[in-house]
């Protein structure tokens, strides 16, 4: 006997961004744990009366019961988990928020599950939420993000002879990706220097848990050069810049 | 002779159907839909269709004052009867539509013409919130109050909370829409925040 088909799901999802489609309906971009990102149909979503609208606002973290459609999957209930309300009340945190969704949406493939990038979306949104640092857990996200995309630049070893490079003179080029030691660091051009406590920071990033991360102490003007190199690789592997990323030095 | 003819007139109609097909949601056939439609109405319909919008093209502009889109500078802002110490802003003109239905507020508008969206790359210099800082500076004795009427999602608080700060230094008193429960609403479906908001700004029944 054939068993029926399965046509609905649930699944919880982070809403990335949304946009008007026909009258009353929105296409949103939602990033799932099980189904990684995808694009969703919320009927009659506009309606002031829709018992939707309220839970399927972008950064939501909501629940959400899915019908199988023939293109795009549709909604038909949706219940708010975590709406982030500390991020929400403040204008520097939302905007760095946001470029948090802009760099999941542009960085994740349709339909490609990654659970480990999920958990870490959930994570740095809860400690951002609780007022834990805020400049630490983006520049943290950033790592994350690079690492679960295969794009993760080498901060050890140099690049071209595996030699492992000390802190006291790390030179990065963008393109080569990652560091370079001081014999090979004149086979490329456009390297930058990073300073002796930029990389330490970042490889206490990279290997340490974030208990101890939390206690280091880092202050502006390393936090600019990590947030500088780092969108420099993001910008390099996405071939062109966020677009939020002018509106975080403005906050 | 004849097939050029043919050849002109499918020439038109198929340009007309392009210029069609150029307005948002309108798809190929829809557009093939309105041009033979067009091609069907009365001629007097169709010049006054014709005539209407190289009228819009020609007379409207945005108001110097509110930004909401005029004839000739003569806006519906400088109306003796509005409430000039109410500041009303709002993200498009089709918001102040929605507010003047209600017929709660008889105050002026100012129009942002968007919302902040960084994800957009749409920033504070790119909305007019310069123009409602100079119309706030200009006009500080009179004004008393402004609302911030941008929609309650994310962009929106956005901002509002932008705004708020940037209006800061003006003595003026600035205020948001209420959230709540929309009538006809249900509240088993209504999510935690709105509810919460709802209990906070609940009001007393008058008899």
């Amino acid at each position: 006997m054939n068993q029926k088909r399965i046509r609905t799901y649930k699944t919880d999802a982070i809403i990335l961004s949304q946009r008007q489609f026909g009258e009353m309906d929105k296409l949103i971009t939602v990033f799932t744990k099980e189904h990684g990102k995808k694009t969703i149909i919320a009927k009659g979503i506009l309606k002031s009366t829709s018992p939707l609208i309220s839970h399927l606002d972008n950064m939501n973290l909501t629940r959400l019961v899915m019908s199988k459609g023939k293109n795009l999957d549709l909604v038909t209930q949706a219940s708010v988990i975590e709406s982030f309300e500390n991020i929400r009340n403040s204008y520097d945190l939302m905007v760095q928020a946001l470029y948090i969704l802009e760099l999941i949406d542009k960085f994740s493939i349709d339909n490609n599950t990654d659970a480990k990038l999920y958990d870490s979306i959930i994570a740095t949104f809860n400690r951002v939420n609780n007022n834990e640092p805020l400049l630490l857990n983006v520049r943290l996200f950033e790592l994350n993000l690079l690492q679960s995309s295969g794009l993760m630049p080498e901060f050890n070893q140099c690049i071209e002879c595996t030699e492992p490079v000390s802190s006291a003179c790390t030179y990065i080029n963008v393109n080569a990706g990652g560091v370079l030691c001081l014999n090979c660091k004149d086979l490329h051009s456009s390297n930058v220097l990073l300073s002796v406590p930029a990389i330490k920071v970042l490889r206490a990033m990279l290997f340490e848990n974030y208990v101890q991360i939390k206690n280091i102490k880092i202050n502006n003007k390393i936090h600019e050069e990590l947030s500088n190199i780092l969108m420099q690789f993001i910008n390099f592997y996405l071939q062109e810049p966020t677009k939020s990323h002018r509106f975080l030095s403005l906050s | 002779m004849a097939y050029d003819n043919q050849k002109q007139n499918n020439y038109i109609i198929q340009e007309l159907i392009e210029l069609f097909n150029k307005f948002p949601g309108i798809g190929p056939k829809s557009a093939q839909r309105l041009a033979y439609f067009t091609i069907n109405q009365d001629h007097d319909e169709v010049k006054k269709f014709a005539e209407t919008l190289l009228l819009v093209k020609e007379k409207i502009d945005l108001c110097k004052v509110c930004q909401d889109f005029t004839i000739d500078q003569k806006c519906k802002c400088q109306d003796l009867n509005n409430n000039k110490e109410l500041i009303c802003v709002v993200e498009d003109p089709m918001d102040i539509i929605a507010i003047d239905n209600s017929n709660a507020y008889s105050g002026t508008f100012h129009v942002l013409h968007g919302v902040i969206s960084p994800t957009q790359g749409i920033g504070p210099d790119d909305l007019k919130i310069k123009e409602l800082i100079e119309r706030i500076a200009t006009e500080t004795s009179l004004i008393k109050e402004v609302i911030i009427a941008t929609n309650p999602n994310l962009e929106g608080e956005a901002t509002a909370m932008y705004i708020t700060k940037i209006l800061e230094p003006f003595n003026v008193k600035v205020s948001r829409l209420a959230r709540g429960l929309p009538s006809g609403g249900d509240l088993e479906y209504t999510d935690g925040v709105t509810i919460g908001k709802a209990i906070e700004y609940r009001q007393e029944i008058e008899l």
